[in-house]
């Protein structure tokens, strides 16, 4: 058991590369790619977050643009009024965007299902509307331009030295959400998700759980967002907008929300696209339209859920003939009807 | 006293067309429990057909027409392509919707470029009235008679003819509506079909109110949202309540704290659906 | 009073205009095996959640260990040393059968507050847990989803689950439902091998394994307690017998 098998040091070893290539990646492509794989990172990171409530917690939120807009602005007026620097952004959009979503978690206690949805995206709307019409402070719809990274240190303030700076803060924070979704405390979460009325039979807080998830949810969604804002330099009611909810939402299912990576997944997957498609046409909107709709349709269980369901059927055929499911030769005649007769 | 007057006879104007957004919603998301967020993209479509229509010189009338029944197909084919797929789930109907409602908004952005367009008002229906010092737009009033009127017609089509117990049984068991010879996908077609109807009506008069932009698809869908939550789940009557209500919330709160105008509303719908999910005329909904 | 373990004091359950429970009065004493039996709808099940805290009753008294719990919350119960089964078996589905029993075990001490490490390397939890799926004969599927297990072995989880927490009290919803006999007779063997120390209430609907486990068997019918007594004296009880005759006669 002790030693290291081979499928180990394959995991190894892809994982090494994987982690070498992020790093290296700065050296490997232009700037504009950089700047496109930390938004990658970014919304991954966001994506991960909101899969705590989402994938992890069972509750299918609305509303998680919220935090996200509130650690942009902590940014934005933090910086341009007071002049903090990251150091002290960062703790404070933490609290703020953790203190928001314990408020959703508490609001939500009595709501499941398309009530949670839709209330958690009234939530979110207020708050967004305090960022649309409380001008004095957020700049209303123009939103704060120009917010300056010069708290920064110098060596991360720009193009790659910023992305090596996401970089390490995704990988902190998505190593942390990772210790606690394997945690008792997480998996409590999910256990809530699989059944209240077990849980609190066994003796646990359901009511807290859900709580609890939210607001770990919130914090991490608010550092996406701190770091957003600091990459794009302003911040509008666009990064509170519920398309933004909607999005994370989208990115967390079509990567597969059962699966730790699978809204990161689909966070890079999504954006990557965007990039692609607009070097073609203007009409993004239109294919990303196409996109929820095929993942409704098709990928209910995300990219990772269907690969995963794939590697368990190829193992089965493996295992022997006998052990195959029926399917599969309907399969292999499906594959000649389309070669040429 | 006659500025109160006319804020409030605005917001009750304003709450009518939210009502009729929102009566499409109430049958297609209250009775049919299919989740449409591209009912505001249909919305858009009405608008948008009938002011291309009408600058063209068609007559007002065919114009209208033209949007509501191009809309009910558009949701026709919607619900007959996917959505009778995703029967009871209302995540990916969500996000089929949305996605819907992305291809709809963009294209109108394409063809009709993102500045604001008006559909006509409707003819007879222009100018003021004035009652003594009183002066109000014709239109803003004949709304909300309009709501009112349509709010009873649906509320009786349900409550008095055999569509509404059809499309309840339909809802409330498949099966069972199936073995009483009740043919469940044409009544779910149809229903549809009326719903994005009626939102592609809304389309047409709520544009001449408040004129269209690719954008106010989803910002009427999401106040409809909130009357038909608000309201209660399918009913009618809660719907039109609610919509007054949040019409005249947001035009009250616009006037007299307008920083704190949405907050005030998306909030206050907030806490009611903490402390009561099933709305202010709701049955209980727990599940 | 104190003696009993778990009672219920005139309980009486209102759901709108439908009165599941109508002023029902069972006390427990310690160590006894109880058996609720009675036809559908009876009210059976309405009582189990009333006494567990799923539900709080209209009027009427709980006392768990003679201490009042009425207002007590269901996992407020649970941590007093009371544990239960469902009617139809409900566990944490898409988790493995080890960490099912983990996260239970950790409901006990301060474990379930870790937020840092891993739940299986929590203090003593995988060898606590480890030692809970050997005690059941669970332990080849401890790696196993809760799903993919066979229901007979669902159920043997969840009393497993029940049992690992050490309770005083254990209500058990139809344990033997949907077995197949085998598994049924093996679950019955469980059951009665329960230590003595153990207060156990039992809905069952087959009368022969609530005759065979219980020391005392009250009968419900229609939201009330219509017989008690020794499985002897019910099974000749003329109401009872009347109560079943008359469901067999209406079905």
């Amino acid at each position: 058991m002790r030693g290291l098998s081979t499928g180990r040091l394959t995991a190894l070893a892809a994982g090494l590369a994987a982690v070498a290539g992020l790093v290296l990646l700065p050296f490997l492509t232009d700037s504009f790619y950089t700047f496109v794989a930390t938004r990658m990172l970014l919304l991954g990171l966001f994506a991960t977050a909101y899969n705590a409530v989402f994938g992890f917690g069972g509750m299918a939120s609305l509303g998680h643009a919220a935090f996200y807009g509130i650690g942009g602005y902590s940014v934005g007026i933090g910086v341009t009024r007071w002049d903090w620097p990251p150091l002290v952004v960062l703790p404070v959009a933490i609290v703020l965007g953790a203190a928001a979503a314990a408020v959703f978690g508490i609001m939500c206690l009595r709501v499941r299902g398309i009530y949670l949805l839709l209330l958690t995206l009234a939530l979110a709307q207020a708050i967004a509307g305090l960022a649309f019409y409380q001008t004095e402070w957020t700049g209303g719809d123009n939103g704060i331009p120009s917010i300056s990274r010069d708290g920064l240190p110098s060596a991360v303030r720009e193009g790659d030295g910023f992305y090596w700076l996401s970089l390490g803060v995704v990988a902190v924070c998505v190593a942390l959400l990772w210790m606690y979704q394997r945690s008792p405390l997480g998996m409590s979460v999910v256990g809530v998700r699989e059944s209240e009325a077990r849980m609190s039979a066994t003796g646990y807080r359901t009511g807290r759980l859900r709580i609890i998830a939210f607001t770990v949810s919130g914090a991490f969604a608010a550092v996406a967002g701190v770091m957003e804002v600091y990459l794009q330099g302003s911040v509008s009611t666009a990064n509170m907008h519920w398309q933004i909810s909607a999005e994370v939402l989208v990115f967390a299912i079509l990567g597969g929300a059962r699966h730790f990576l699978g809204p990161f997944l689909g966070a890079v997957m999504v954006t990557g696209l965007e990039v692609w498609v607009s070097t073609y046409t203007d009409r993004w909107m239109t294919v990303l339209g196409i996109v929820y709709i095929a993942t409704a349709l098709f990928l209910a269980d995300g990219v990772l859920g269907r690969a995963g369901w794939a590697v368990r059927r190829a193992k089965d055929l493996r295992a022997g003939p006998a052990a195959a499911p029926a399917a599969a030769p309907k399969d292999r005649t499906e594959l000649p009807a389309e070669a040429p007769a | 006293m006659l500025t109160w007057l006319t804020h409030s006879v605005n917001g009750l104007a304003y709450g009518s067309l939210l009502f009729l957004v929102a009566s499409g919603l109430t049958i297609t998301f209250g009775l049919m429990r299919t989740v449409n967020l591209a009912h505001g993209a249909f919305y858009l479509i009405g608008g948008y057909l009938a002011y291309d229509l009408a600058t063209d010189g068609t007559d007002y009338w065919l114009a209208l027409l033209a949007g509501v029944v191009a809309a009910a197909i558009g949701g026709m084919i919607v619900e007959r392509a996917f959505l009778h797929r995703l029967a009871g789930r209302e995540l990916p109907q969500i996000v089929l919707t949305l996605g819907v409602a992305y291809i709809i908004g963009d294209q109108i952005l394409a063809n009709y470029g993102g500045d604001p367009v008006a559909p006509p008002t409707p003819p007879g229906l222009e100018g003021p009235v004035t009652i003594g010092d009183w002066i109000f737009p014709k239109f803003r009033l004949v709304m909300i008679g309009v709501a009112i009127g349509l709010a009873l017609v649906v509320g009786a089509l349900l409550k008095y003819t055999p569509t509404g117990a059809k499309v309840r049984a339909a809802v409330d068991d498949e099966e069972i509506a199936r073995a009483v010879g009740i043919r469940v996908p044409l009544v779910f077609l149809l229903v549809f079909g009326c719903g994005t109807g009626l939102a592609a009506f809304a389309g047409v008069w709520g544009g001449a109110f408040t004129s269209l932009a690719p954008e106010s698809g989803f910002e009427v869908l999401l106040l409809a949202l909130i009357v038909v939550v608000v309201g209660g789940l399918g009913s009618i009557g809660g719907a039109l309540t609610a919509a007054f209500i949040v019409g005249l919330v947001d035009q009250y709160g616009k006037v007299w704290f307008p920083e704190w105008a949405l907050f005030t509303l998306y909030a206050s719908v907030a806490a009611l659906l903490a402390v009561r999910p099933s709305g202010l005329f709701g049955k209980a909904v727990f599940r | 009073m104190t003696d009993y373990a778990i009672a219920g004091r005139n309980l009486t359950m209102q759901f709108g205009t439908f009165r599941a429970n109508d002023d029902i009065t069972l006390a427990v004493p310690a160590g006894e095996r109880r058996a609720l039996i009675g036809p559908n709808g009876a009210g059976k099940s309405t009582l189990f959640n009333l006494l567990a805290g799923q539900l709080r009753p209209t009027s009427g008294t709980v006392t768990l260990l003679g201490r009042d719990v009425t207002r007590v919350p269901a996992h407020r119960r649970a941590r007093l040393g009371l544990a239960r089964t469902f009617q139809l078996t409900d566990l944490l589905d898409e988790l493995t059968v080890r960490e099912n029993v983990q996260l239970t075990l950790a409901a006990q001490s301060s474990a379930h507050r870790v937020f840092w490490r891993p739940l299986g390397s929590v203090g003593t939890l995988a060898a606590e847990a480890d030692a809970v799926l050997a005690q059941w004969d669970l332990g080849d599927f401890g790696d196993r989803l809760v799903r993919e297990l066979a229901y007979g072995q669902q159920r043997i989880l969840e009393i497993a689950l029940a049992m690992s927490r050490n309770p005083q009290v254990l209500l058990l919803d139809e344990p033997t439902a949907g077995l197949s006999p085998a598994d049924a007779r093996k679950l019955t063997g469980l059951v009665a091998a329960l230590p003595r120390t153990i207060t156990v209430v039992m809905i069952e609907h087959d009368m022969e394994v609530a005759f065979t486990l219980s020391d005392q068997v009250s009968v419900l019918q229609q939201g009330r307690v219509i017989a008690a007594g020794t499985p002897d004296e019910v099974a000749t009880d003329n109401r009872v017998l009347e109560a079943y005759l008359g469901e067999a006669a209406d079905a």
